[in-house]
């Protein structure tokens, strides 16, 4: 039996000529995970281990640092207190910004990514003082300022750490602006991006960063 | 506390111990720290994720990434394992590990390794955990079920749509036949599939089919509403289901949820102004908050400008509700509010308006009224800004606004007049290449989309028939939401249980609502 992919575009036609979508591609063992047309979990029967990638994934060294330019675009979003905030003036001050995308019904890697911030900021100690921390929500038709205000008190965020939401399509340009844009917030990816005033580049962290990982990032790059 | 409440309901069909011994395993006491972090001592978990981020289990708990279903999960390239039932108990050949027993779902939940020692991924918390709430939680996941639900079982999934005696026969009619045409023709594409020759996942193994052919119930439920729910539980007590779908009342949609959620009945996507959902529900999906949420748009539109009274002329039920709505919403504002109640028989009460806009100077009228009452007033409605529910206005509805002295804005929460909606034009084709009238788009269209997310969630279930299992599906089937006619920026999400949060408020002219400078309103 062959891998049958299934992608957006295959069902969208399934639907669209038949009104029904047959499925013949779901008869393996185990359960496929709840999440929309991943090529991750097609039938992949004859593979012995259809979790290699995965877990491969999980196993190798756990982020990358590299450098990029963005244009931050001039949007103006809204703080968990529902107060208006202009992003780039926000993110292009004298401090240095620490930046993640989080949403807070997200299953899986964001409140991981939450928790890791928050360690971040205790191993930092008094050192944080110095540094913007911004978590932005990639569902803002959801995490309205008091949804995000309740979930930053559930994390013991704190003074200095701002959760925003806004307009989706201006959160989408805001994504988009810094390659962050996964089309669907269920496809996204672990990302922390940090800045220094010095320097007109952000420090781009891909994947699962610990917060030790991220509080020696923060102390090397943007205040030593 | 109503979150309290309605987890002790679901606590029925396990068996309460509040008082288990210490050695004995509490599923009651595994399914709290399961869904809510909490150990039996009432002390929320504790564990340490991703090397090292200390967490708390009121901050994420199991279910937040295995599941209610705790059938797993994915995010991007992240997989969550399914956890539930045999599925941790018997060995995983995708997997390569052996069962799990006691000893080693201890070792998997505190130094994060599988029964052959491999450790897990980062994002597996390692908990504190004493050998006795190891014990419960594990009673727990065993007693998370692989299916079939009630409803469901070798060959056959029951389905049934409520409908109300409020709702006129030919709305009705109309929508079951949308409802119907979709499960015949599921069962004619599908009849033949458990013929196919098995296909198991070693040679010469066969399996049984994962089809089912659907059965359509009609539950109509008569009288006052505070008798549904005994009728209700008639119907189900004869023919279980496991689910409702679609449906349409007139009225509030709240003891039809009640009942879902006490027998944990998957409740998809009724139609109804009046959701009447509990904080905390899980079991029924809405559209949007209906007539709540054009009350919430007319509350933010009004803060916005500053203005301090309100006149809200209202007759019949529903609107009656929407106007309570708006009430509470103000006041806690600080605005003042005057209420017009008037018998919809009688012509909606112009002068009565106009004399209480008087008095308060500066007052804006909220007239939550169908387009019947607004036919034929006597006189223009008085000068001041003036506002339209289009919910109660009905989408299905052309027509011009009455003249207005001052400005007139339309608490818009579907899509914008003249807005592209494929979704609904993909309705339109299914439905006329049926010869299906098409009398009443908005409630036809939305029982089309409610069948479109019951057989997208069963297809991606497969085998396995657990209603939990299903719901946790639509919250992770992003793809639906670019099927959703008729109402805007739809998203789902875990805990998300109204597909669409916001809408705008449209300036009115010449009797019509305009979209220019159109702003959405997320409240």
């Amino acid at each position: 039996m062959k891998a049958r992919p299934r992608r957006g575009l295959g069902l969208a036609l399934v639907v669209l000529l038949s009104g029904v979508s047959p499925s013949w591609g779901l008869q393996s063992d185990e359960p496929p995970p709840a999440h929309d047309h991943s090529a991750h979990h097609g039938n992949t029967a004859a593979a012995g281990d259809e979790h290699a990638a995965h877990r491969a994934a999980l196993e190798k060294p756990r982020y990358s640092v590299t450098e990029d330019r963005y244009t931050v675009p001039d949007v103006e979003l809204l703080d968990e207190s529902g107060a208006p905030v202009a992003l780039r003036t926000l993110l292009e001050s004298d401090r240095p910004v620490a930046l993640n995308f989080t949403f807070t019904t997200c299953t899986t890697i964001c409140p991981v990514m939450t928790a890791t911030f928050a360690q971040m900021r205790r191993e930092l100690g008094d050192a944080r003082d110095g540094v913007r921390f911004v978590s932005i929500s990639i569902d803002p038709e959801y995490d309205r300022p008091a949804v995000l205000k309740e979930y930053a008190e559930r994390f013991g965020a704190g003074a200095g750490w701002t959760f925003l939401t806004g307009d989706g399509p201006e959160i989408a340009r805001v994504l988009q602006s810094f390659k962050a844009y996964a089309g669907s917030k269920m496809n996204h990816r672990p990302l922390t991006l940090l800045k220094s005033p010095r320097d007109p580049s952000w420090i781009r962290i891909d994947g699962l960063a610990s917060g030790a990982d991220l509080a020696h990032e923060v102390q090397s790059r943007l205040l030593d | 506390m109503l979150a309290a409440l309605v987890l002790g309901l679901a606590f029925v069909g396990l068996p309460a111990s509040p008082v288990a011994p210490a050695d004995e395993p509490d599923p009651v006491a595994g399914r709290r720290m399961y869904r809510e972090g909490i150990r039996p001592s009432g002390e929320p978990l504790t564990a340490i994720v991703a090397g090292d981020a200390p967490i708390l289990g009121t901050q994420f708990s199991c279910q937040s990434c295995h599941g209610r279903s705790g059938m797993g999960a994915a995010e991007g390239a992240w997989i969550v394992p399914a956890i539930a039932g045999t599925l941790l108990s018997a060995p995983s050949p995708s997997h390569q590990r052996p069962a799990y027993d006691r000893e080693s779902l201890a070792r998997a939940l505190r130094e994060g390794q599988d029964p052959t020692g491999r450790p897990f991924g980062p994002l597996m918390p390692r908990y504190r955990l004493s050998d006795d709430e190891v014990a419960s939680l594990a009673a727990y996941l065993a007693s998370l079920s692989l299916g079939p639900s009630p409803g469901a079982d070798d060959t056959v999934i029951r389905f049934a749509t409520v409908v109300t005696d409020d709702v006129s026969p030919d709305v009705r009619d109309a929508v079951l036949e949308v409802l119907r045409t979709y499960v015949d023709e599921k069962n004619r594409q599908t009849r033949r599939e458990g013929r196919r020759p098995g296909r198991g996942t070693a040679p010469g193994t066969t399996r049984p089919t994962i089809f089912r052919e659907w059965v359509l119930d009609e539950w109509t439920l008569t009288g006052p509403s505070e008798g549904w729910r005994e009728q209700l539980e008639t119907r189900y007590r004869s023919a279980p289901v496991f689910a409702l779908l679609g449906g349409v009342s007139a009225g509030s949609w709240g003891p039809i949820g009640r009942f879902c959620e006490s027998h944990e009945i998957p409740c998809l996507l009724p139609s109804t102004d009046l959701p009447d959902a509990a904080e905390g529900d899980f079991y029924t999906l809405h559209f949007s908050r209906g007539l709540e949420l054009d009350a919430d748009l007319v509350a933010s539109h009004l803060a916005a400008d500053g203005v301090r009274a309100v006149v809200q002329v209202f007759c019949g039920t529903a609107p009656a509700r929407a106007a309570a709505a708006l009430r509470s919403r103000l006041e806690e504002k600080g605005v003042m509010v005057d209420d017009l109640g008037f018998a919809c028989e009688e012509p909606l009460p112009v002068e009565g308006l106009a004399s209480r806009m008087t008095v308060s100077s500066g007052a804006a009228a909220v007239l939550w009224v169908g387009r019947e009452e607004l036919v034929g007033l006597e006189r223009p409605l008085p000068p001041g800004r003036v506002y339209f529910s289009s919910t109660l206005l009905d989408p299905d509805r052309d027509g011009t606004l009455p003249r207005t002295a001052g400005p007139a804005y339309v608490a818009h929460s579907f899509r914008l007049p003249g807005e592209a909606d494929s979704a609904l034009g993909r309705f339109t084709v299914w439905a006329r290449s049926r010869r299906i009238e098409i009398a009443h788009p908005r409630l036809q269209a939305e029982a089309f989309f409610a069948a479109l997310a019951a057989n997208h969630a069963l297809t991606h279930v497969g085998r396995y028939l657990v209603r939990d299992y299903v719901l946790d599906m639509l919250d992770h089937a992003q793809g639906l939401a670019a099927y959703v006619p008729l109402y805007p920026q739809a998203t789902q999400g875990p805990g998300q249980r109204f597909l669409t949060k916001g809408g705008h408020v449209l300036p009115v002219r010449d009797g019509r609502p305009q979209t220019d400078g159109a702003v959405w309103i997320a409240p």
